[in-house]
């Protein structure tokens, strides 16, 4: 199984996150003859499609930006599940200003600064970005020496406390987070901020198969994973991983996310 | 008498001899004492100035490294990273408050999530603005105000206050070491100078005459000996060269010396006594000098008065070893020091408190480091007991009310801020004051462990449970998905916690009630949360026992309506609006009514209540006593006109509660009335129920003074109580009761006629009367008298009345001659 680094260049977090959860995995696989190694953890895109290229990766839990960047070229993966991370099926980007600065719409944001969180991140990165120039305004970095006038110029904060304060004190005219984090920002500063803008839901995580492993063994682990929350152990297992609640099948409906998702994000992903 | 060159001798060396050994004596003590002095006032001053210039010295010196920690992220405004480093510094520095400002004095952050102070503007004297640092001290904290910059490059300003209470008490623990070190120092010195001077005093008189003859050499002898011992070189011997005066005084000098190395063993156990060691290092040494005690201090049961520097530093635990090796470091001079570090011993891990003065400065060099170490493991576990025992329970080790609040506070909060949801549970064991008046409390507290056991096994780790009193036990369930996850958790703590416990031969049945509340669907309010609860447990024990109830709001109006009906009770009683009806009792063969019992009738606002909606509630409030004594006096009253006009000698039944026995002298009370009524004590009778029997250490001395008086015992309800007929045994009881549930169902009901028959037959082989209630049908009566049931009450013979109509009753029926129901 293959994840992602929660922290840039601390594996360990990821080791301690989501051992248990390889160990339940393994534990179950192992009674039905099926030995799994142990899971596998990339701190960028290419080293992540390095491993799916090379088999050693068959399984993968990523967020849906990362999951779209993985798939970009290769199609290696078929995204099954949805993962209840944090507890939520689904979340969305909110678009947040001042109350008292003049940019009330999306539009308004031509030719201002906004923060975003980091680069990889689905709901602080990727979402406001596509949103941005799906209304049609020009993206540029801060740090682009020459650029269009009109275009919206973007920097990264660093974390979501950072979005807020930097919006609340001018140093940008706006930013986007996800709404979970809006819900966390320090009263202090929320009651002069307002949302502007919010995207449509987006799944909170997916969970993949590689193109290649065979149907049989999909099928069992299919079963054990869409029965981890009914199981004392399994909870356990997916309340260390970042707090899932459950992982779900997907639906005809998440399908069709999907794939719109993926069309939306697929021109952006590799940019960074 | 002749004067004799030698005793002339004798008189000027002795005096001679005397003031050079007091000189030498005091000379030594001088300097011992000098020396101790010094090292004590050198040891508590510099430790009084480390400690109170120690945090004042870490913050000027850590400047420097707060500038370069903050400085980037508040250029980059990197709240989160600013809150961070925060947080970082806090670890190793005991901040009291660390708020950090923009150039223009308005808070950036204050290292929490909140940042309540964000934006507020902190007032810049000229000086800060200057961009100078300023350090103020209190006695309970220092004050450090900084800029933040780099080449006049401001980017905003640090404040920061650091607490002093830990140097406090460290300065009060050292103070009294030192004096206790130093009392015993004292006194050792003063018995050595006055067994010297005694000696020196009796020595000197006896060798004057050997040192009239021979003198130089022995004396010169004797000086060296002298200096040397002055010089603290006590293993010094001075030669011996002949068995005469000057041999002897030798020897004298030799034990003076040994004398003081005796005090300096005293020293050296003051500071074993005191688990205390004392080393000394110069710059360039690869050893410590140190004293007898240090070594034994650190645990490596050597006792050496010099170790090697790497050998010391072995012996401290890995994590804390980088510390204290950075004091001995030849190429600066190293400040004051206090620190406490591990050490892993044969016998365990011990902590160990090491303190340091300021390096010795001679002539500009630095000269050498002197400081203690002591064992400190003795208060680190007096202190570790002590937040145990604030915080747990020392009979099961589960946490107390102390703790179980402050968790339930965390735990609520959590759930508001990730929108979870959480179930208090409240566990109250059924009957558990039974159990412990049955078996002893040895066996309760057996029931505790193994109640608090089965609920820390049925929950998962993350779950808190916790005996607040008694047999009161809580669970905070946090992470609750739904009402069917709360439902599966009471079930199985039902199935866990009931069932038959054996302990020492004895079957003690264990059953609880439990009551639930959820945050936030039924309150986000704490102390409600916890009320509700305990509404719902109350509800549960009522409904069935054994039992679990979810709160719900109409619990609430229950408790409402309860309310109500105590306060129309509070006023009645106040008001005296209680009214008595007697029901009469039937002998069954010839049909004459033996006694009457006396009912208590409430008519509310004028309206009858079942007396089973009210009695409980005067008894729960404590209002029976008052009313008890009103019916006592009334139906006494009552008889005792009955018999005035002639109606002869009936018996008097009353009701009493198990209230009423925990009033002082309640069975005197009852004697005063009879005696006020002129009733005889045989022809009264108290009526209680098993559950007041079973409480033998609340009626058993009231029972004795009744059964003395000649009353009446008879109980009431017979057979649906407890199965123990133990007070049967106990009691001299004259009358069962045979409930009305037993002979409702007589002629339909086999099992009802197999108990009611086996209660008279059992009641006839121990000699005691039988009262069958709530005969209603001809059938009952006539069965009840075969199967050898003397006396009978019902609505067959007659209801409940008052006094006035069961006159008219019994008139009646002495008008018929026969009785009607038998006939």
């Amino acid at each position: 199984m293959g994840v992602f680094c929660d922290r840039l260049g601390k594996p360990g977090v990821s080791v301690r996150l989501y051992q248990k959860f390889q160990d339940y995995l393994a534990t179950n696989l192992s009674r039905e003859g099926i030995e799994l190694d142990n899971f596998y953890i990339a701190c960028t895109e290419a080293d992540m499609t390095a491993a799916l290229r090379d088999n050693k990766v068959n399984m993968l839990m990523a967020s849906l930006a990362t999951t779209v960047a993985v798939n970009k070229d290769d199609e290696l993966i078929e995204p099954a599940f949805v993962v209840w991370r944090k507890g939520i099926r689904h979340y969305r980007t909110v678009f947040f200003t001042r109350k008292d600065s003049p940019v009330q719409t999306i539009k308004n944001l031509q030719g201002k600064k906004i923060a975003f969180e980091k680069p990889l991140s689905t709901s602080g990165y990727y979402l406001p970005l596509s949103t941005l120039l799906n209304h049609n305004l020009a993206c540029v970095e801060s740090d682009v020496g020459e650029a269009e006038k009109d275009a919206v110029r973007f920097m990264f904060a660093g974390t979501e406390l950072n979005q807020a304060y930097w919006v609340h004190s001018g140093k940008v005219d706006a930013g986007a987070f996800n709404d979970s984090d809006w819900d966390v920002t320090p009263k202090q500063i929320r009651k002069d901020l307002r949302i502007i803008y919010q995207t449509d839901p987006v799944m909170r995580w997916l969970f993949s198969f590689h193109k290649n492993m065979p149907v049989g063994l999909r099928r069992k682990v299919t079963a054990i994973l869409t029965g981890m929350h009914e199981d004392p152990n399994g909870k356990l297992a997916l309340r260390d991983a970042k707090n899932i609640a459950r992982i779900e099948k997907f639906s005809k409906q998440d399908e069709m996310d999907f794939q719109r998702w993926k069309d939306l994000l697929t021109p952006l992903v590799g940019l960074q | 008498m002749k004067k004799r060159i030698s005793t002339r001798y004798t008189r000027y060396i002795a005096m001679l001899l005397l003031a050079v050994v007091t000189c030498v004596l005091s000379v030594v003590v001088l300097i011992i004492s000098n020396n101790t002095e010094n090292f004590k006032e050198q040891i508590r001053s510099s430790f009084h100035s480390n400690q109170i210039v120690s945090n004042h010295q870490m913050l000027i010196r850590n400047m420097g490294y707060f500038n370069e920690r903050l400085f980037d992220p508040l250029f980059n405004r990197d709240i989160s990273l600013l809150n961070e480093e925060i947080r970082q510094i806090g670890k190793w520095l005991p901040i009291e408050r660390f708020v950090i400002t923009d150039p223009e004095g308005s808070v950036v952050t204050d290292g929490s999530i909140e940042n309540p102070q964000y934006g507020r503007i902190i007032f810049l004297t000229d000086r800060r603005k200057l961009n100078q640092p300023t350090v103020e001290n209190h006695d309970d904290r220092i004050e450090l105000a900084m800029p933040v910059a780099v080449n006049n490059n401001l980017q905003g300003y640090a404040f920061i206050t650091v607490s002093n209470d830990a140097q406090k008490s460290s300065m009060a623990a050292l103070n009294a070491n030192t004096r206790q070190i130093w009392r015993v120092l004292v006194q050792s010195i003063g018995l050595v100078f006055f067994s010297a001077l005694v000696i020196t005093i009796f020595l000197a008189w006896y060798s004057g005459y050997w040192l009239s003859r021979i003198i130089s050499k022995p004396l010169s002898e004797m000086n060296e000996a002298a200096k040397a011992f002055a010089a603290g070189k006590l293993d010094y011997q001075l030669q011996v060269r002949s068995g005469d005066e000057l041999g002897e005084l030798a020897q004298s000098l030799n034990s003076m010396a040994a004398d003081l190395y005796k005090t300096h063993l005293l020293l050296s156990k003051a500071q074993s006594i005191a688990n205390l060691g004392s080393w000394e290092w110069r710059p360039g040494q690869d050893f410590i000098d140190c004293s007898e005690n240090l070594l034994n201090v650190m645990g490596s049961g050597e006792s050496r008065s010099r170790i090697g520097l790497k050998d010391f530093l072995r012996l401290i635990d890995g994590n804390d070893r980088e510390k204290v090796a950075a004091v001995f470091q030849a190429d600066r001079v190293p400040e004051a020091f206090s620190h406490e570090f591990r050490v892993l011993t044969p016998q365990g891990e011990r902590f160990i408190q090491m303190r340091m003065d300021d390096g010795d400065i001679r002539d500009g060099q630095f000269d050498f480091l002197y400081g203690t170490i002591q064992d400190v493991t003795e208060r680190r576990q007096v202190e570790n007991r002590l937040s145990y025992l604030a915080n747990f329970d020392a009979l099961t080790g589960l946490p107390n009310r102390n703790l179980f609040q402050d968790r339930l506070q965390h735990a609520t909060l959590k759930a508001k801020r990730e929108k979870s949801q959480l179930a208090l549970f409240f566990v109250d064991l059924n009957r558990f004051k039974s159990i412990n008046d049955l078996f002893g409390h040895i066996v309760g507290d057996k029931v505790l462990q193994h109640v608090s056991n089965c609920l820390s096994e049925a929950t998962r780790t993350s779950d808190t449970v916790a005996r607040l009193s008694g047999d009161e036990f809580t669970l905070i369930i946090e992470n609750v998905e739904n009402e069917g996850f709360i439902v599966s958790v009471a079930e199985k703590l039902l199935e866990k916690l009931s069932g038959t416990l054996i302990y020492e031969g004895n079957e003690i049945e264990v059953t609880c009630s439990i009551g639930i509340s959820r945050y936030p669907v039924d309150t986000m309010n704490m102390k409600e949360l916890i009320r509700f609860a305990d509404m719902a447990m109350y509800q549960a024990k009522e409904t069935a026992g054994g039992a679990y109830c979810l709160f719900n709001r109409e619990m609430s109006v229950q408790a409402g309506k309860f309310q109500a009906l105590e306060n129309d009770l509070r006023k009645s009683v106040k008001n005296r609006e209680f009214a008595l009806h007697y029901q009469p009792q039937i002998d069954l063969v010839n049909g004459k009514p033996i006694g009457v019992e006396a009912l208590l009738k409430w008519p509310r606002q004028g309206i009858p209540t079942p007396s089973d909606q009210f009695i409980p509630i005067l008894e729960d409030s404590g209002l029976i006593v008052e009313v008890g004594e009103w019916v006592l006096e009334e139906a006494c009253r009552q008889m005792a006109e009955w018999r005035r006009s002639g109606l002869g000698d009936l018996r008097l039944s009353i009701n009493l509660s198990g209230r009423q026995f925990q009033i002082n002298d309640f069975a005197l009370t009852i004697k005063k009335v009879l005696e006020k009524n002129q009733l005889p004590p045989h022809l009264f009778e108290i009526e209680v129920t098993e559950s007041v029997l079973i409480d033998l250490t609340l009626c058993e001395q009231v029972m004795e003074k009744l059964k003395s008086l000649g009353v009446r015992i008879s109980v009431d309800d017979f057979g649906t109580g407890y199965s123990s007929l133990r007070y049967l045994k106990y009691f001299a009881v004259d009358t069962l009761k045979i409930d009305k549930i037993f002979i409702a169902e007589i002629n339909r009901k086999r099992d009802d006629e197999d108990i009611a028959s086996a209660i008279v037959s059992l009641a006839g082989r121990l000699g005691i009367d039988v009262i069958a209630e709530g005969i209603e049908t001809l059938e009952q009566s006539q069965w009840l008298m075969a199967q050898g049931c003397r006396f009978g009450q019902g609505y067959l013979f007659g209801r409940p009345m008052p006094a006035g109509e069961l006159d008219d009753w019994m008139k009646s029926r002495d008008a018929m001659g026969e009785p009607p129901v038998l006939s």
